[in-house]
């Protein structure tokens, strides 16, 4: 890797590594709301029988994170997106994992 | 003194990676903080670049390797259901909490945050060690690119501290032993 090439390289792959982390996070909150709301979804989360739920919830977000991280990886190989536009989206998707995987937040879709 | 296995590997979990995330995530935002000044030569530049590639490839490493011991090997410990008919629940960390008033949110509260939250750390941390790796000292001139890194880097360390902070309360309310 020479420096020239370091200073020159379109944002497209940080721009894939940035929104597909927003992705992973944002599926680990959907998953963990979805097991809270559902408890068959719940009951086919649990991946590993001695962790639970967990398991799955995070295991679903990983697989999200690494797939979209492929595919936008790809998508946007030596291109240059909406940088600033990509970072938006990705904070939110970001502060959507925050918000569901807060106790209070997601404990609100448990059914009564 | 002795440990008993649970509390060596809840002692690797939490105290040797906790003691990991603080010593290489302030490495890294004072590299990533640095890399920008007019004092930096060339050669300092290409020195800073490379020690903020490895603090960040660490920091990533490390946080995988806290959240997949504490998911699956002291969570399970954590979480094991009691006989039926246990009434002394010490060894049975969940159990205990919910079954003793004023303790319960240690659970419902602390560790559902704790277990969930975690996660997001490692994912953002291999974003920002990507990042790094890929622009290395492409960094210092894209001002946005930079800033992005030191956010995403800090996002990640505040997961971290949540999920370790709660983990040594609860650990001290009711130890996995």
């Amino acid at each position: 890797m020479t420096e020239t090439s370091e200073l020159k390289r379109p944002r497209g792959a940080a721009a894939a590594a940035f929104l597909s982390a927003g992705i992973g996070a944002a599926v680990l909150g959907l998953a963990t709301v979805g097991a809270e709301f559902s408890q068959a979804l719940g009951g086919a989360l649990v991946w590993f029988k001695a962790v639970g739920p967990l398991s799955g919830k995070t295991s679903v977000a990983l697989i999200a994170w690494v797939v979209s991280w492929v595919i936008l990886g790809r998508a946007w190989k030596g291109k240059e997106p909406n940088f600033a536009g990509v970072l938006v989206i990705s904070g939110l998707l970001v502060l959507v994992g925050f918000m569901f995987t807060f106790p209070p937040v997601f404990q609100m879709f448990a059914p009564h | 003194m002795m440990f008993t296995i649970r509390e060596a590997w809840t002692a690797v979990h939490g105290t040797m990676m906790g003691f990991g995330f603080i010593m290489f995530y302030t490495g890294t935002l004072a590299l990533l903080f640095t890399l920008r000044s007019r004092l930096l030569t060339p050669e300092g530049v290409q020195r800073n670049v490379a020690l903020l590639k490895t603090a960040t490839a660490i920091v990533a490493v490390l946080s995988w390797v806290a959240v997949f011991i504490g998911t699956y090997v002291s969570y399970p410990w954590y979480r094991a259901a009691p006989p039926a008919g246990t009434t002394e629940l010490t060894m049975y960390a969940r159990s205990f909490l919910l079954a003793n008033a004023g303790k319960e949110a240690w659970h419902t509260f602390g560790m559902e945050w704790k277990e969930h939250v975690a996660w997001i750390s490692p994912i953002l941390a291999t974003a920002a060690a990507a990042v790094v790796w890929r622009y290395g000292r492409g960094l210092k001139d894209s001002l946005v690119l930079n800033w992005t890194v030191v956010v995403t880097t800090l996002v990640s360390f505040a997961a971290a501290a949540v999920a370790g902070v709660l983990g040594a309360f609860i650990t001290k309310t009711a130890p996995v032993i």
